[in-house]
């Protein structure tokens, strides 16, 4: 048992890692590649289900909170039957029957876009909370961003057009000079994460401290 | 000043900017201003890049569009089709996101409207999960990562070897799909590539234009407004810069009011406060 | 056996850079001490936990809406860690998840990690939840848990997208310290509004090395900031050699 939960993952995640890694750079055998293939395409198939696990796990939680009638329990039936009540009309009816647009267009995407419009309201507190010049690099922060913000609307270049211009600058030179340097730092990282599963050194997704 | 007021300007209540917020952006949608609109680089280079492909030319759509983010993707998505069809591009359309068919939907009606043929000058592919493994798969070997089409069901799809016939990839989307295009497909195949995006993520993705990587970049609700105005495709994305430009401009102006409130309570604090 | 074309440069950097990572690996293998900075926004996760403690309020850790990849796996090693404490102080810890491919690996590092810490009865099967894989409806779900239980620290860690800003947003309203991290640059600017610490780009690829000190990982860490120095390199030499003409290093990067 304790081999299933340490060592298996541990190994195939070395010979998976491997095979995809190698056959990315070098035009390995037809067999060899082949694995690579089947690696990749297992992947897609596995999130697939794997949203499947995530629905039993959403079920289960659920029931219990109607089950022990925890706080706001009510809102859980309301889950459930969307849950369930929506994936039966999508396996029963397909994607293009007038039910499941009319659900999609009209409550699905209504939901949907309010949510991801309270993004707008929440960067305009947070921007004034964090857009304060305490010292030197704040102020410089400050500076830029006003411009950016100017320079990419209208309001900005009826003003004054010279904001378009140090806008584009801004975003030419100093941001991607220094995005640059994050996306190399975060990169790297990244290589590194993924040499440790394949060498076998990462552990931390089989449990424990 | 008084300094109950200056430390309100420091802290002003959520709900005071959360409100004016909503009015400042209802506002211009009941009455337009008409404010100017310029043309960014990133979008001229996008727009030339599919205008210069000749009638017929085979151009890949990823597009990972999704009711949160439609806002901004799909008048841009729109517009993108809208050229396609004037300059009679054939099209692939490709769902990468779970809630992306149903947008997808909305572009085959396009196509069917004007006269394209599905199957011949245009293709909707199925939605596959996987994120950047499909990118790499698609990369790799686009047909059998797409093996569920049988051969024989489009002309269109018979003629595809790979991601190597294709003109131009144009990924849509407000997350890392441009980034997996560039890894798997636009390095491997050299495919020329624009990105449709969200404008939060244009400072991460100017980078890959500045080297040469996207030929052009579609940013956010101005790059959907200036896309329409060069393809001369009126569309939504114009409707909604002037309440962009009015959120804007409030936002500065809570930034600017903090500030200044915070540095004249600051020079008085060192100057020996109120007296 | 060919290599792939428009692969040759990426090649000789990987060799490279395996190679310092396995030298790196040896010397801490072999008792070589080796040092990483602080790091204030690992150190600031027990006086979160603390802060919960004391306020009888949840511990919320989330990895955001990506997909599993190098972030959730370094945010694992600070899951594993988090969950430790919170059942050695009797904290609650609820883990909101986007991911479903995720979802059992979470559940076996919290039940492993109370295990370890002596308390498996504690383990609340029920505080590892699945909301979404869909990114509005994980940021509402989210909200409504800020709203009803309240937790006292938010800790992000993982591949963030747009939901960062509204995280950490509705976090600071209910007053939870906040802990952001994501290699995801993008979404960095809007942790650093919002969240009391804020790990940068790289650091929390660092997570196992730091919170662990697994001296292996230390080794790997090392490895990470040579790279960095080998690129640096690579990019002032490109330059230089552009600059004169002399396109070797452009064109090696692209072959």
């Amino acid at each position: 048992m304790k081999i299933l939960r340490s060592s298996v993952p541990i190994w195939l995640g070395v010979f998976g890692g491997s095979i995809v890694l190698l056959a990315m750079f070098i035009k390995i055998p037809v067999h060899v590649g082949l694995w690579s293939k089947w690696f990749l395409e297992w992947r897609v198939i596995l999130a697939s289900f794997a949203l499947t696990l995530g629905a039993g796990n959403l079920l289960r939680i659920h029931a219990n909170r109607i089950r022990m009638k925890r706080e706001a329990w009510m809102y859980s039936y309301v889950t459930i039957v969307a849950l369930i009540g929506y994936t039966v009309l999508g396996i029963l009816f397909k994607r293009t029957h007038p039910v499941y647009s009319f659900i999609f267009d009209n409550a699905y995407s209504p939901l949907s876009a309010t949510v991801f419009s309270i993004n707008a309201f929440y960067i305009s507190s947070a921007c004034y909370r964090a857009f304060r010049a305490r010292n030197g690099h704040a102020a410089v922060l400050l500076l830029s961003g006003v411009i950016v913000m100017l320079g990419s609307v209208g309001i900005g270049y009826a003003i004054w057009p010279g904001f378009n211009t140090m806008t584009q600058w801004i975003m030419n030179y100093p941001n991607s000079a220094a995005m640059r340097g994050m996306n190399i730092g975060a990169a790297l990282g990244i290589i590194g994460v993924s040499l440790r599963v394949i060498f076998g050194l990462e552990r931390g997704h089989l449990g424990g401290e | 000043m008084n300094g109950d007021f200056l430390t309100r300007m420091q802290n002003i209540d959520r709900r005071v900017i959360y409100t004016v917020v909503f009015l400042v952006l209802l506002f211009p949608m009941f009455n337009p201003i008409g404010l100017p609109l310029k043309i960014s680089l990133v979008t001229q280079k996008a727009f030339d890049a599919v205008d210069a492909l000749p009638a017929g030319s085979l151009v890949m759509f990823t597009t990972a569009n999704a009711p949160g983010t439609a806002a901004e993707l799909e008048p841009q998505s729109i517009a993108l089709m809208r050229h396609a069809i004037n300059n009679k591009l054939r099209v692939v359309l490709n769902p990468t996101a779970a809630e992306s068919p149903r947008f997808v939907d909305g572009y085959r009606q396009m196509f069917l409207k004007a006269g394209y043929v599905e199957g011949k000058d245009f293709l909707v592919l199925p939605y596959l999960a996987g994120g950047e493994t499909l990118f790499g798969a698609m990369g790799s070997d686009l047909k059998s990562a797409y093996s569920m089409i049988a051969a024989g069901s489009s002309a269109l799809w018979d003629s595809i070897d790979g991601m190597q016939d294709f003109d131009m990839l144009a990924d849509c989307g407000g997350g890392e799909s441009q980034l997996w295009a560039l890894a798997h497909i636009e390095a491997k195949h050299k495919t020329p590539t624009i990105c449709l995006i969200t404008a939060v993520i244009l400072a991460v993705r100017q980078p890959y234009f500045t080297s040469g990587q996207y030929k052009g970049i579609v940013s956010g609700l101005s790059g959907a407004a200036e896309y329409e105005v060069l393809a001369r495709v009126p569309g939504k994305g114009a409707s909604g810069m002037d309440a962009q430009s009015m959120g804007h401009l409030w936002v500065i102006f809570t930034i600017l009011a903090g500030n200044i409130a915070y540095f004249i309570t600051k020079g008085k604090k060192s100057s020996g406060g109120d007296r | 056996m060919q290599l792939v074309a428009g692969t040759l440069g990426k090649v000789w950097f990987l060799i490279a850079f395996t190679v310092i990572f396995w030298f790196f690996v040896d010397r801490t293998a072999k008792g070589h001490k080796l040092v990483i900075r602080r790091i204030a926004g690992f150190d600031a996760l027990d006086e979160a936990i603390g802060r919960c403690t004391e306020m009888g309020r949840p511990v919320h850790y989330t990895f955001g809406v990506g997909e599993l990849d190098a972030n959730v796996l370094a945010s694992f090693d600070v899951l594993g860690y988090v969950s430790g404490q919170c059942a050695r102080m009797d904290t609650d810890i609820i883990i909101t998840n986007a991911l479903g491919e995720v979802q059992m690996m979470t559940e076996e590092i919290v039940r492993s990690a109370y295990v370890h810490a002596g308390k498996p009865d504690a383990y609340k099967a029920d505080n590892v939840r699945f909301v979404s894989s869909v990114q509005t409806a994980y940021m509402s779900a989210i909200l409504g848990i800020f709203q009803r239980e309240r937790p006292g620290a938010n800790l992000m860690l993982g591949p963030f997208f747009a939901e960062s800003m509204m995280l950490a947003e509705a976090g600071q309203q209910i007053g939870a310290i906040q802990v952001g991290g994501t290699g995801r640059t993008i979404q960095v600017p809007f942790f650093i509004a919002a969240c009391d610490y804020t790990l940068i780009g790289d650091e929390l690829f660092v997570a196992g090395a730091y919170i662990g000190r697994k001296p292996l990982q230390v080794g790997a860490v090392y490895a990470q900031d040579f790279g960095k120095w080998l690129t640096l390199l690579l990019i002032v030499a490109g330059t230089i050699l552009a600059t004169s003409g002399n396109n070797f290093v452009t064109d090696l990067m692209k072959k």
